[in-house]
């Protein structure tokens, strides 16, 4: 009884906190729970774990049993016969029955042209709003664009219905292929490299498939593929809240058929990432290059238990024909530990083009060259279409021809250019070392729960490094690509122009520590210093001061005493801690919205144990202010500045943390003196990294000391010369500077590297606008429209308008579609002021002007650089607003 | 729809201790569910998409007519609609799941059939498991969520039978929700 009574007491007490907490800010919480729980763990966790359940309890059960019951058995049932209209479409026929419902074969009465016509099913009972939701995520689906996945042309609902158009695909889907034979190597490679092209554009756009399987690719008649499905993707978790939660799925189990090529992770239920894809591809891949599955079972059961915890049979001995490095990216496709599998899909068609001209171009060039195509005939083993005919073969070996010669060319053109930024960083020649790149230490724990260590203590130190200022270290984001590529250490120090790079690795085995390193000259290739480290992990701190001193001692720098103090320096004495953190750079560093969300959780509980531990909270601000933050500015940027002001009292020399502050300062609080001196004295504490030199660039530019802003332009480029941003963020600059000759040479600069950077498209188009060169500019922002995902209508009515009525017209029909697009997505206030600007309707431009101040608009700040708004600059109002900013 | 069976009599009947009539209602509330359902689909050969908000008033105007309910018998009389409601609808969802299954031997959920720890399961069988936890923990939030989840009633007719304030039910209702997301995102059974 009395043990009862005591229940009842403690859940009423839950009960209080819990309300009381929901109605403060995440951060607060912390802080009052912490008071309000002092000591009391259980009780805590108790209230956070509800808490945690928040958000997603708002949509939860709000419609009643018996509509969702009624939902759930209208949607099952649903079935269209031919002729029905479903919004624009007349149903022509049924095609089949995928994982998602029944699709239809339909007619686009308006557009014309055939469409796959999917209705989407409901989901689950309990979440009212899951129609709305599936919705929500396949409009964001709908935003790719790619040769290699299949088109969604239009989401939408009608009577109720919810449903996806996307494009017809003739052909059949691979999973109709025959079962047992496998194929040519060549075909494996270009189907896998097609696939991975795919993957790759969706994951870089945030849209993960989850179910990668035969049945959703279709191979048509000339060997090309499509991904199919990508409509019922799950976009990575972007709830806005912070609070740590993980990603919920409203798809219970696995959907038929997709058994065999879930990832262990998906087969376990855990959150998901693009790695996912990567697997599920590589039991494709090993399917189509061996005829069998890498994974099987008598029941789905079975199947999945192999997945999670089976090894898969090497395919050679399966197909002795697959060459050995074929076998290795699929095993590596397949490793079971997603970290280490391929990191990206990038990375995957990489290798796989590498086989490429060994397997395919070589040995048809060398058919060619005796008279015979024996190779480029592809016997028609497999009972398809493809290799009929050899002229789209042809076309193929010739496209990939082309590309070679691209990239070879490319790659000449970095080289000169990175020879002459060479000799413009070093000089002379002297065997003095004043670059650096550390590149990310292995981790070769047993655990995977001690991956963080490698990347985080190679963070760790570059942050250390950095303060040395005759010093050029890369930053973490320019050799973080290397992990785990077990690349030739000399290889990448050229790649990154360095003089030395520092490899190794990291092990934990309980709880000891053991790091192995060594630094090497990448212009003579010698090994400069080797070290060993065996402690224990409680005296990490120690390892580390010994590799510093032992590091700036083989690379004879001679540091100041305010240097050595930041090179050996320790912002918290606990191990435990400082593995939090470590943890937090890591996730950090991953540069997606989950990480940077993870990244939050770690910092927290770092400051939980260390309250004084000032970098934890200068990562935490970091967390809130560069990056793919995933919160709306309004949110994250006074957490930010909360957050670096906490670092900065408790240690005024945390670069990062002024550099957040500069960036609220400049952004946000238009606070142009207050900006600049938090960016003097961020650059004074980490003097080499390249993002503080961008972010200054900008402000510079938007002061108007255009100047001052190309010198930080060009070095942001020295720091980091192999990243595009660098290079587009030039052509930006000459933009601002009314270069414009320039800035378009630039920006054809930057396309040749890579041709699908969206925001280059669109600044080239008003490079042109301002040389008067309309066409040019609106070829360039179609482009720009068709890489964003913009709906091909919205293209064609542009397109429409500006040879109708011209500029002016081009500009009326963008703000058409920018009022219907802002009813569902936020469109900043600037957008619309550019738009009537450039339509000649400066009244309205005036006035959306007002309210971008109102809303504090970013985009303000460069108000007094900009090209736009030329014939509104003598205005009075102009003026003034300039004025009420102190932009004048 | 006058020719519907008794359903409002049989209970009220079972409203005022008949449990007996609890034994014939629950076949004719499963019945009237499923020829709703059907009476819909037969519309949606003429090219219409059926209605599901139309389903639903109906179904409940069939089904409780409330205007037959005495005024002091209201509040009881839609906590039993709402107890009644959950019964049928979770047999109902059981027995879907069951034939989605195929109906065959092996219907454990997939996760479920080895050791790894599995998904939250959505699905109306597993929040009636888990709000009947939370009634061990809390009997009135499970009510409120029986009333508005189960019952549909408003919440300020949840307030009337329960004798609470609005306020109070709006409270219940939120942290019922965030207790049963986490319970079934637990899996459920392991809460002590």
């Amino acid at each position: 009884m009395k043990a009862e009574r005591m229940e009842a007491e403690k859940w009423q007490e839950v009960e209080r906190l819990y309300h009381e907490a929901s109605e403060l800010t995440p951060p607060e919480r912390a802080d009052f729970l912490a008071r309000a729980c002092a000591g009391d763990d259980n009780l805590r966790r108790e209230v956070e774990s509800l808490l945690a359940y928040e958000t997603r309890a708002d949509k939860f059960i709000e419609t009643s049993a018996l509509r969702a019951t009624a939902r759930a058995l209208q949607a099952e049932r649903c079935e269209l016969k031919a002729g029905q209209m479903i919004g624009n479409y007349r149903v022509l026929g049924r095609l089949g029955h995928g994982g998602m419902g029944v699709v239809y074969k339909a007619h686009d009465t308006k557009l014309g042209r055939t469409v796959a016509l999917k209705l989407l099913p409901v989901a689950s009972a309990l979440y009212g709003d899951e129609q709305s939701l599936l919705l929500r995520e396949a409009r964001a689906a709908s935003v790719l664009t790619h040769p290699h996945i299949a088109t969604i042309y239009e989401v939408n609902e009608h009577d109720g219905i919810g449903f996806i158009a996307l494009e017809y695909v003739e052909g059949a889907s691979l999973a109709s292929l025959p079962a047992g034979i496998p194929l040519k190597t060549t075909r494996v490679i270009r189907i896998g490299m097609q696939l991975a092209d795919a993957l790759d554009e969706a994951h870089r756009k945030g849209v993960v498939h989850r179910d990668i399987k035969p049945a959703n690719v279709m191979l048509d008649a000339r060997g090309q593929v499509k991904i199919l499905d990508f409509g019922i993707a799950k976009l990575i978790e972007r709830t806005t809240g912070d609070t740590g939660q993980l990603p919920h799925f409203s798809s219970p189990t696995v959907p038929q058929g997709s058994a065999p090529y879930v990832s262990p992770e998906q087969a376990r239920g855990l959150p998901l990432d693009h790695r996912t894809d990567i697997f599920s591809l590589g039991v494709v891949l090993y399917e189509l290059a061996t005829g069998r599955r890498a994974f099987r079972g008598d029941t789905a059961e079975e199947t999945i238990r192999s997945v999670v915890s089976r090894p898969h049979l090497a395919p050679r001995t399966l197909n002795p024909d697959i060459p050995p490095r074929l076998e290795a990216i699929i095993n590596r496709c397949l490793e079971k530990d997603r970290e280490r599998r391929y990191s990206d899909a990038k990375e995957l068609t990489r290798d796989l083009a590498e086989l490429l001209p060994l397997t395919d171009v070589g040995a048809a060039l060398l058919s060619k060259m005796s008279g015979t195509w024996a190779i480029v005939k592809s016997p028609a083993v497999h009972g398809m279409a493809a290799g009929k005919s050899s002229w789209p073969k042809l076309a193929a070996i010739v496209a990939v021809v082309v590309l070679l010669v691209g990239v070879a060319s490319i790659a000449l053109y970095l080289k000169s250019s990175r020879e002459t930024l060479r000799r413009q960083a070093t000089g002379n020649l002297s065997s003095k070392i004043n670059s650096l790149a550390v590149l990310p230490f292995q981790t070769l724990s047993p655990d995977a729960k001690d991956e963080f260590l490698g990347l985080g203590l190679t963070d760790t130190l570059i942050n250390r490094l950095s303060s040395v200022r005759n010093l050029n270290v890369r930053s973490t984001e320019a050799v973080r690509r290397y992990a785990g590529k077990g690349m030739n250490p000399i290889d990448v120090g050229r790649e990154l122009q360095v003089e030395a790079v520092l490899e190794g690795n990291v092990r934990k085995a309980g709880d000891r520590i053991r790091l192995t390193a060594r630094l090497l000259d990448v212009r003579s290739g010698a090994t400069l210093w080797a070290g060993d480290f065996d402690e224990q992990f409680t005296d990490i701190f120690a390892v580390e001061d010994r590799l510093s001193r032992n590091l700036t001692g083989a690379l004879t720098l001679r540091l100041s005493n305010d240097e050595l103090a930041q090179v050996e320096k320790h912002y918290t004495r606990d191990a435990e801690a400082y593995a939090l953190y470590l943890n937090g750079r890591f996730s950090l560093n991953r540069f997606t919205e989950d990480g940077t969300k993870m990244a939050r959780e770690y910092f927290r509980k770092a400051i939980e144990r260390d309250p004084n531990y000032s970098q934890a909270y200068a990562g935490l601000a970091e967390s809130f202010a560069f990056g793919e933050i995933g919160l709306p500015p309004e949110q994250a940027f006074p957490q930010a500045r909360e957050a670096a002001t906490r670092a900065l009292a408790l240690d005024s020399s945390l670069g990062a943390a002024r550099a957040v502050l500069a960036q609220v300062e400049f952004l946000d609080e238009w606070d142009w003196s207050g900006a600049e001196r938090e960016f003097k004295l961020a650059l004074a504490l980490t003097p080499n990294q390249p993002e503080i030199h961008h972010m200054y660039a900008h402000y510079l530019t938007a002061m108007g000391r255009l100047d001052e802003a190309l010198a930080e332009s060009k070095r942001f480029i020295e720091l980091d010369p192999i990243s595009p941003t660098p290079v587009q963020h030039l052509g930006w600059h000459y933009l601002y500077a009314h270069e414009f000759d320039k800035a378009i040479e630039q920006y054809k600069r930057v396309l040749v590297l890579d041709p699908n950077y969206t925001e280059a498209h669109r600044q080239l188009a008003d490079a042109y606008w301002q040389k008067g060169m309309h066409d040019e500019a609106v070829a360039e922002m179609e482009k720009q429209l068709t890489l964003q995902g913009r709906s091909r209508e919205d293209v064609v009515a542009l397109g429409e308008a500006y040879k109708l009525s011209g500029w002016h017209g081009y500009w009326q029909k963008r703000l058409e579609i920018n009022f219907e697009r802002a009813k569902s997505t936020y469109i900043a206030p600037s957008t619309f002021a550019e738009c009537y600007s450039r339509s000649g309707d400066h009244p309205r431009a005036l006035e959306w002007l007002e309210k971008a101040y109102e809303r504090r608009d970013h985009q303000l700040v460069y108000l007094s650089m900009t090209y736009d708004y030329a014939e509104l600059r003598p205005d009075p109002r102009f003026q003034n607003l300039l004025g009420r900013m102190k932009l004048k | 729809m006058t020719d519907s069976p008794d359903i409002t009599e049989l209970l009220l009947a079972w409203s005022e201790g008949d449990e007996a009539s609890l034994e014939r209602l629950v076949p004719l509330v499963k019945a009237e569910l499923h020829r709703l359902a059907h009476h819909y689909m037969q519309g949606e050969r003429d090219g219409h998409i059926l209605q599901t908000t139309a389903l639903v008033n109906e179904a409940y105007l069939r089904l409780v007519d409330a205007s037959r309910v005495r005024w002091q018998n209201r509040a009881h009389f839609f906590a039993v609609t709402a107890q009644l409601m959950r019964r049928v609808l979770v047999d109902f969802a059981r027995a879907r799941d069951y034939q989605k299954r195929g109906g065959g031997a092996a219907h454990v959920p997939l996760m479920e059939a080895f050791d790894l720890p599995h998904r939250q399961d959505t699905s109306i069988v597993a929040l009636d498991e888990a709000l009947s936890t939370l009634a061990e923990v809390d009997a009135r939030k499970a009510r409120v969520v029986e009333l508005r989840f189960f019952g549909g009633l408003s919440v300020e007719e949840t307030a009337e039978v329960l004798s609470v304030s609005v306020d109070t039910v709006m409270r219940d209702w939120k942290l019922a929700k965030a207790w049963l997301l986490r319970e079934l995102d637990a899996g459920g059974a392991d809460e002590s």
